[in-house]
């Protein structure tokens, strides 16, 4: 085997025992690799927290636990990329049914700005582009619309809360729709 | 002088900051991070003024991996190349590190093996990477909280050897080696010892945190008394040389950032003022 072969496979078992928690390569103090694993996990814990405050908001104290959990069997396959990362991860919640309601509308707009390749890298969408769905609470249609330059225009009715004899007080709903009707 | 026409205290440049360093009489230098300036479109005003201003732009990279057993990948070398051209860098630095293997990304700058396969390996990185980059490259030292097993040599020995082989210059980073010696018990003088004057680029300085008796290097907690007094023994061996703060988050106040460059430039100027004493013996 020349040098490089021999690196490469160093190395490729380090990094499955730091990705992915394959056993740790003969010779490392497993107890340091895995508080690196654990470091890493956090930094890209860190990293999505950053790019996607509504996410982390929205999850609260079950941000850290939910993500890591996801990062763990979710390695990086591609340049990290904390938006395109965070995007995955919102992806596999609402899978689950676990994604928190209001966070629709910031996908949706993220969707008419940028496309995931097949890969897992984040690439910019161009010239116009429409993204339509129905919500999975609500069931109401939202839309986004990406314009020449840049411009996303955003269509997402918000829930009127039901008539109940004590009203909590909404803020004026971003979208109107005359025909409303409450799931 | 250093290699490079790089001098005084400088600091990492994040859009964060960029109101206080806009606001910094005169910064040595600033450092940018190439994977965060966009792709594509202009160039942040902000460094803009500051390139105006007369400021010397670095550009410092932590994507291309040149201790991987893979060569570097052209397109990246061409994409660091575009970014140097574009915020007019007047050198690049990348790390003595490897990020992916396998076909994942460990989204970290891992350690390389202290061995002769390693030393190899990234001597010929280094050259095809120096092909490809129109301004001089520099190499950090970086810190971790493993070591390899069956070292065949010691850090000093490690950076030693980099420098021998390549024509790459040295970034030396004082808290990574400091972390270094905390967590693994390597030696300080002997690295300090092995910096050649003309083959320093410059000095990263930057925040960690003891944690569960591991030093951790993370740019997000305050500057500790450790990394100082390394940069200050550097200045003691080599006169003053250029240093930067590296903060990349939970940014402080400002009054805690500029006492933090104050702090970084008491320590440089300490060593140096003993350094010029010595010199005049």
């Amino acid at each position: 085997m020349s040098a490089r072969e021999r690196l490469a496979q160093a190395q490729a078992e380090l990094v499955q025992a730091l990705g992915v928690g394959a056993p740790v390569p003969v010779g490392f103090d497993p107890a340091r690799v895995l508080a690196a694993a654990q470091s890493l996990i956090h930094k890209r814990r860190r990293g999505v927290e950053r790019a996607w405050p509504p996410l982390a908001s929205a999850l609260g104290a079950d941000f850290a636990v939910r993500f890591e959990h996801w990062a763990r069997t979710h390695p990086m396959a591609v340049e990290p990329d904390a938006l395109a990362d965070g995007r995955r991860f919102a992806a596999s919640l609402q899978e689950e049914g676990r994604l928190p309601s209001e966070m629709s509308g910031v996908l949706l707009d993220f969707d008419a700005r940028w496309r995931l390749t097949s890969e897992g890298e984040r690439a910019p969408r161009r010239g116009v582009w429409l993204v339509v769905r129905r919500d999975d609470t609500t069931r109401r249609l939202q839309v986004a619309l990406r314009l020449p330059g840049g411009r996303v225009w955003r269509w997402v009715p918000e829930v009127r809360a039901p008539v109940t004899p004590d009203p909590p007080v909404r803020t004026t709903p971003r979208g109107h729709d005359s025909g409303a009707h409450l799931d | 002088m250093t290699g490079l026409a790089l001098q005084g205290v400088g600091i990492g440049w994040r859009r964060e900051l960029a109101l206080f360093i806009d606001r910094l009489p005169s910064p040595g230098f600033v450092e940018v991070l190439a994977e965060h300036l966009p792709v594509s479109g202009d160039v942040p005003e902000p460094l803009l003024r500051l390139r105006e201003r007369g400021v010397p732009v670095v550009l410092h990279a932590v994507s291309l991996g040149l201790g991987s057993a893979e060569p570097p990948d052209p397109r990246r070398l061409d994409w660091l190349a575009r970014q140097a051209e574009r915020v007019g860098a007047i050198c690049i630095s990348e790390h003595l590190a490897f990020v992916r293997a396998g076909g994942l990304e460990s989204g970290h700058l891992l350690p390389l093996p202290r061995s002769e396969d390693a030393l190899e390996v990234l001597a010929e990185n280094v050259l095809r990477a120096q092909a490809a980059l129109p301004v001089p490259l520099a190499l950090e030292n970086v810190a971790s909280l493993f070591e390899w097993p069956d070292a065949a040599f010691s850090e000093a020995e490690l950076l030693a050897g980099m420098l021998s082989r390549t024509q790459a210059l040295l970034l030396l980073d004082v808290a990574n080696l400091h972390a270094h010696v905390l967590n693994h018990g390597t030696d300080a003088d002997a690295v300090l010892a092995c910096v050649p004057r003309e083959r320093l680029a410059y000095v990263h300085v930057a925040g960690g945190v003891q944690r569960d008796g591991l030093y951790h290097d993370t740019h997000a907690h305050p500057l500790h008394a450790g990394p100082l007094a390394l940069l200050e023994r550097l200045a003691e061996r080599l006169g003053p040389v250029p240093v930067m703060l590296e903060r990349d988050d939970r940014f402080p106040a400002e009054a805690e950032l500029a006492s933090e460059l104050a702090a970084v430039a008491t320590a440089l100027e300490r060593g140096a003022s003993r350094w010029r004493t010595e010199a005049r013996r």
